[in-house]
């Protein structure tokens, strides 16, 4: 795209020498008027008096003489300097403004003998380079969002574009006041103006240029730092967020592939499986299981419980100790399952199976001691119980930590190029806050 | 260079990860209630 707007034909890339300079005298005050697109230039500004001339027929008239006083330009007029492979000269220069005349930018008009014309524009240190285009471009209806060469642009702002200011020639017929509707719609870094005057439209067709760029194609050290956020700027983040997710979504697919692995290879052995009625009587009393072999090195262990409550709870103390070195490890197992029906129809809540996994528990002889309280103890009723320890059971928690510790940077990133984005739209003036969620 | 050095932070976590399976650690358990807990110091002290 880049090369579409700096080489609309076949590049040449030889910098053109200086040309001779073609000079009148301005019919005004008598100055000189230097023309350096000689035959194509229309109108000229004499630097002296600011007057503007006519320079298209012998006759020298004057447009318009001086309003107001002269403006130095930060890229002084006869400048030269070389954007996209091109030496480009700065032969005119103007500054705009909204129609209240509270926001100003600059345009330079730039020439070279081979590529024709360019524009460099300015607006609180952001640039932009930026072509006239002769395309039709649909922007009937509704619509915010216009296409050129498969790119959508969104409507950022319209409003009006006055001349405010003017120095150097030009190839059409400029007018200080002279006022024209303005959109522009963006796609950044790209940007597509529509100017409308008297039943005429003009496209024009820019990229957001970094403002040291600028400088150093025109050998200026000292351009103002941008301020705030052009409507067109890239998001710095953008770049770094796309490798940011590219290695979140590779380290996340890694993650999930080693899980898988894990899975396949867990032994996921039942390892002790009884079914038990606990009396009322049991409460706070110990049960003790049968000896339960676990073989292996390191592996977790899993003690699940079930128990068909309805209403009610039960919950489970479980201990598995090891039998040769008394090292043990305890969870509680709480079941509680309660539904019914209310104005919003049927519900329910709780479960009647829960588990817990016990980590790195070395291989061994094992007993599982057991202490039960359950809600139907109050009622003198007996509860049935279902408990299985299984050994190696494929577990997922880690994964899902893991994952969890991957995405606070990924996440972070995106936050701020949204804050970026959210900055950049909130300047825009066509109310369009729903393009903001298509704006990324 | 940031995205370098996440993608060093993500390649220790998934190691860290590996290492945590193959031992037989599982994050559930960091999280799990235990309401007895002062029995169940008695039974890592026996």
């Amino acid at each position: 795209m880049v090369d579409d707007i700096s080489h609309p034909t076949e590049p040449d890339k030889a910098a053109f020498r200086p040309g001779p300079v073609q000079t009148f005298s301005c019919p005004n005050c008598g100055g000189v008027i230097g023309i350096r697109a000689l035959g194509i230039t229309i109108n000229a500004v004499c630097e002296s008096c600011g007057s503007i001339v006519d320079v298209s027929n012998e006759n020298l008239r004057i447009i318009e003489t001086a309003a107001v006083k002269a403006q130095a330009a930060q890229i002084p007029i006869g400048s030269r300097g070389t954007l996209f492979d091109t030496e480009w000269e700065v032969i005119g220069y103007m500054i705009r403004s909204d129609g209240s005349g509270r926001y100003l930018w600059r345009e330079y008009l730039l020439f070279n003998p081979y590529q024709g014309f360019r524009f460099l524009t300015e607006a609180n240190g952001h640039w932009n380079f930026i072509k006239n285009i002769r395309v039709a471009i649909e922007t009937g209806g509704s619509s915010r969002i216009v296409e050129l060469d498969e790119r959508q642009y969104r409507l950022f702002e319209q409003g009006r574009a006055v001349v405010r200011y003017v120095m150097g020639e030009f190839y059409w017929r400029i007018s200080v006041e002279e006022d024209t509707a303005v959109a522009d719609y963006v796609a950044a870094p790209h940007i597509l103006s529509k100017e409308s005057s008297d039943g005429d439209i003009m496209w024009s067709q820019g990229i957001y240029m970094p403002h040291r760029e600028i400088g150093n194609a025109f050998k200026l050290d000292k351009l103002p730092a941008p301020k705030g956020i052009a409507p067109n700027q890239p998001s710095p983040y953008t770049g770094k967020l796309g490798q940011i997710v590219n290695v979140f979504l590779v380290s996340a697919g890694l993650l999930l592939a080693t899980q898988l692995f894990f899975n396949e290879r867990a032994a996921d052995r039942v390892v002790f499986d009884r079914k038990i009625q606990a009396p009322a009587s049991a409460r706070d009393q110990l049960l003790i299981s049968e000896p339960i072999t676990l073989t292996g090195g390191l592996a977790n262990t899993v003690v699940m419980a079930k128990s068909n409550v309805s209403n009610n709870w039960v919950e489970l103390d479980a201990t598995l100790s090891n039998d040769v070195t008394d090292a043990s490890d305890s969870a509680t197992l709480p079941i509680e399952y309660y539904s019914g029906s209310d104005s919003d129809g049927p519900w329910s809540e709780g479960g009647q199976t829960t588990e817990v996994a016990f980590s790195s528990v070395p291989g061994g002889e094992y007993h599982l001691q057991v202490e039960v309280d359950a809600g139907a103890f109050a009622e003198g009723k007996p509860v049935d119980l279902q408990v299985k320890v299984i050994r190696d059971a494929p577990i997922w928690a880690n994964f899902w930590l893991t994952l969890l510790l991957l995405l606070p940077y990924p996440a972070w990133a995106l936050i701020r190029h949204w804050i970026f984005v959210l900055k950049q739209w909130s300047e825009s003036n066509t109310g369009s806050v729903s393009n903001l969620t298509r704006t990324t | 260079m940031k995205h370098k050095l996440y993608a060093a932070y993500c390649a220790l976590a998934i190691l860290a990860f590996m290492t945590a399976n193959y031992r037989g650690f599982a994050a559930s358990s960091l999280f799990r209630t235990e309401h007895r807990q002062q029995q169940d110091q008695n039974h890592y002290h026996k």
